[in-house]
């Protein structure tokens, strides 16, 4: 009776062993095989918003002094790590450009504690009127999209004091375990195999058009660090515009920085991230550099009086402090027409310009 | 917290714990089984219903009694009473919260239609899960109590787990007290085949509801939002394909994984489904689609009312009834009285042309054929009532119903794969293995079964495969099981 009891229980558990081991064994390799290569060809999404766990990585694995910088498509578009490792005279220097559009204080700070490992030297931070806000209703799809593409990304060791401060009703888009995170990965899965089967039966492609975002470069391969270093940038603006177009333009879209840009001097979530991510950063004995990035100057005419006073506030309390430093150009003067491809993101000069008026502070703080 | 099929909570913890426990505390403990399955049922009513529990409680208590009035008297006029009474409870609640509001909705737009205004709020009354499945339950233990079929059960407990047990209690099967009654007789044991059996079931299931279920539900939502070319035939054709294998791995998923929570629990549900879309005539679409439900109503509606040994009168009536009644018991929507007339006009036409002496000779000469013609019709007509079932704007229906039968339609293929989802091959690669996968099953029958005797390693690998399709082809978002609305 006992035997066969024990025969019994020997064969449930042995078939659940048998089950869960099946399970994982297919459900892992298949996500990883199907999703991964498209991700990286930009035919899921754009590649860019898939990189940064394994720029970090090389970032760590890179025996040179390391500069990364993060932010938004304004800091996406003004930083050359190429154009800084030309001026900067000490050759033992990378400079990685990791800013990816629409990115805010709030997406970047789940980052830190692999960045933290990464172990960079200098870690520039944008602060912009642009930033300076609680994320809305209406920012939710992407910061759904944001959140679980990074978090799925993760492991346990970079979950962080970034945790609590995102608000509860995020919650859900934030994976915590690894159950979590292939969940999250799974939701790609229909539409990677859609993919794959549209180029096997109907021999087309979702690729996205723009390969600046699309794209990723192998990780092994010799174009890897150069993507890290010096993204492509179509010029989807004034470099593509006619002259007429471009007066259009100027009378028309300058007012949306006026109209879109109102920041807050304080308490709003991308505050609570940067106060997080500078106190984590100079804790771990990585300097930081607050950098504000240019406007198009028609922009400034726009502006209510006072109306981005509350930049400002928020560099005032950084200001002296050990390890921080901050490079203002929103209200630095010389910046002009020429340097920019729409109101708010620089072109191929202003990038020179960018890099030329940096890289001095930067190998100050060097030094 | 809620909880029901589609949540991990429920096989994470919820039945894990329910299934530990009951066999935790096996050996001559049946009665402590039966008060944690009780007990646990009613958390899980609660967990997914709230304060709809309540009504639970009172639909089992009535019957309850009700059963014990019956038995104990010999008296007519007693028996009838009770009877009477346990009907109009049931009834009445299954009245005022299902169809109160849809009463007051047609009243409003009737008094519309002819005096021009409409004077009642409806009450906004939230339907209660499962109503529809456990009272008819309920009240089919004091009908055959009251037929002197049945004898009332000996423990209030046994009762109450017969009218709250879990895996059954939101979307059925419809399970006869008798057959529970049988279940529960001894201890409750379960054997590592029924355990096995049990688990196949469940990832059978989330593989029918995940894989295919919510994958082609996408496509029938974007088909019947409104801004599709109503009158391209392709796109309702398909959209009515869709939704019948929709409607089937959706509700047949609910099925497989309640029998299956039941099999690891020891008790053994009724079937609900045999492949119903090999059915050669509408009759044999009955026997295979929602058994429990078309036997319920085949024993409490259809027979009392006269069946089919009064005369064509009679038939007519009970055959229409039964199936308007089927139609409205599916929810309160004048589309699914629709949906059970077309059915029941199918079986009545059925009846009449199977009788036809050419017909039957035609048979006589060509069985093959003549089966594979009547498959052809009656499959024609049942995915045509699908499209009745599942849209109720009837500024979509009619067009849809008018196209599917092909008056002013039009065959653009172009236009048809335009206005379908992003994702498109991988929802025809998914209809493909269904259809194939139906058939098969159709034809070999015990699939299931077959893989639950396997060995470990056998089955541990099949099941695997089971769960990782159900897994990896989980749309992000999951939609309820249809049946959870009845």
């Amino acid at each position: 009776m006992n035997k066969s009891l024990d025969s019994e229980k020997i064969n449930i558990f042995s078939s659940l062993f048998v089950l869960i081991i099946s399970f994982v064994m297919l459900t892992i390799p298949v996500m990883d095989f199907t999703i991964t290569p498209l991700f990286e060809d930009g035919s899921l999404t754009m590649g860019r918003y898939t990189i940064t766990q394994d720029a970090l990585t090389t970032i760590e694995d890179d025996e040179k002094i390391s500069v990364v910088a993060m932010g938004s498509s304004m800091m996406f578009k003004a930083f050359n790590g190429s154009c800084f490792d030309d001026l900067d005279s000490n050759e033992n220097i990378r400079y990685y450009n990791l800013a990816i559009p629409s990115s805010r204080p709030y997406n970047d700070m789940i980052h830190i504690p692999r960045l933290i490992r990464a172990n960079p030297d200098v870690v520039m931070l944008e602060v912009g009127v642009n930033l300076l806000t609680t994320p809305t209703s209406t920012s939710d799809e992407y910061l759904e999209f944001r959140y679980k593409m990074d978090t799925m990304q993760q492991s346990d060791m970079d979950i962080g004091e970034w945790y609590p401060l995102i608000e509860e009703r995020y919650g859900d888009w934030l994976a915590t375990n690894q159950f979590e995170r292939e969940q999250f990965k799974q939701e790609w899965f229909p539409e990677a195999l859609e993919e794959l089967l549209n180029r096997w039966i109907l021999d087309e492609s979702g690729v996205y058009p723009y390969s600046t975002y699309a794209q990723v470069p192998n990780v092994n391969s010799d174009e890897w660090v150069k993507f890290l270093q010096e993204p492509e940038w179509p010029p989807i603006r004034f470099d593509a515009m006619t002259p007429e177009k471009s007066q259009e333009y100027n009378e028309s879209d300058m007012k949306l920085s006026a109209r879109y840009y109102k920041p807050q001097g304080s308490e709003t979530l991308s505050h609570l991230a940067i106060e997080y991510m500078v106190r984590e950063l100079v804790n771990a004995n990585i300097k930081v550099v607050l950098t504000t990035l240019p406007h198009h100057p028609l922009t400034y005419q726009y502006l209510s009086p006072g109306q981005w006073d509350p930049l400002n506030e928020t560099l005032a309390p950084y200001l002296g402090m050990k390890n921080v430093e901050i490079i203002d150009n929103t209200w630095a003067q010389g910046w002009a027409h020429e340097h920019f491809d729409d109101r708010n993101h620089l072109d191929g000069d202003g990038r020179y310009e960018f890099c030329s008026r940096t890289v001095p502070i930067i190998s100050s703080i060097l030094e | 917290m809620v909880i029901d099929f589609v949540t991990s909570e429920y096989y994470l913890f919820f039945l894990p714990i329910v299934v530990a426990l009951v066999f935790f505390l096996r050996r001559g403990r049946r009665d402590l089984q039966i008060l944690i399955m009780l007990f646990m049922s009613y958390l899980f009513f609660w967990l997914a219903s709230g304060w709809h529990v309540i009504l639970l409680l009172i639909s089992t208590l009535v019957d309850w009694n009700a059963g014990k009035r019956i038995h104990a008297s010999d008296e007519k006029s007693i028996r009838k009473r009770w009877l009477l009474f346990s009907l109009i409870i049931n009834l009445g609640l299954l009245a005022t919260f299902k169809y109160l509001d849809f009463l007051i909705e047609s009243l409003n737009f009737v008094s519309l239609e002819i005096f021009g205004s409409s004077g009642l709020d409806a009450f906004g009354i939230l339907l209660p899960v499962g109503i529809s499945f456990y009272t008819f339950q309920t009240m089919s233990y004091t009908i055959d109590i009251y037929r002197n079929k049945n004898k009332p059960y000996d423990n209030f407990y046994d009762f109450a787990c017969y009218a709250a047990f879990f895996p059954q209690l939101v979307a059925g099967p419809i399970v006869r007290a008798q057959h529970f009654q049988e279940q529960i007789k001894g201890e409750i044991r379960t054997t590592s085949y029924k355990f096995r059996l049990g688990l196949t079931l469940i990832f059978y299931g989330l593989m029918k509801k995940f894989l295919i279920a919510d994958n082609v539900a996408i496509h029938v939502n974007t088909i019947f939002s409104g801004d599709a070319p109503l009158d391209n035939i392709l796109l309702i054709w398909w959209g009515a394909l869709c939704f019948g294998i929709q409607i089937y791995c959706d509700f047949s998923a609910y099925t497989d994984i309640a029998i299956g929570s039941g099999h690891l629990l020891g008790i053994e549900l009724p079937e609900n489904f045999k492949t119903p879309y090999a059915a050669r005539s509408p009759q044999d679409f009955w026997r295979r689609w929602h058994i429990s439900l078309s036997t319920w109503l085949r024993d409490y509606l259809y027979i009392p009312l006269g069946g089919s040994r009064g005369g064509t009168r009679v038939l007519i009536i009970a055959l229409m009834g039964t199936m308007l009644l089927g139609g409205l018991w599916h929810g309160a929507s004048w589309n699914f009285v629709l949906w059970g007339f077309i059915h029941g006009l199918l079986l009545l036409i059925h009846r009449q042309i199977s009788a036809n002496n050419r017909l039957i000779r035609c048979f006589e000469i060509a069985p093959r054929s003549m089966l594979f013609i009547g498959y052809l019709i009656t499959q024609f007509f049942v995915f045509m009532t699908w499209l009745i079932f599942r849209v109720e704007d009837t500024k979509i229906l009619w067009p849809s119903l008018k196209t599917y039968i092909g008056i002013d339609a039009k065959w653009d293929v172009e236009e048809f794969m335009d206005s379908l989802p992003e994702i498109k091959l991988l929802t025809f690669a998914i209809v493909i293995f269904f259809v194939i996968g139906h058939f098969i099953s159709g034809l070999m029958g015990g699939f299931k079964l077959w893989i639950a005797r396997q060995n470990s390693i056998v089955w541990g690998l099949v099941c695997g495969a089971m769960l990782s399709l159900a897994f990896l082809f989980k749309p992000a978002t999951t939609v309820e099981f249809i049946y959870f609305r009845f």
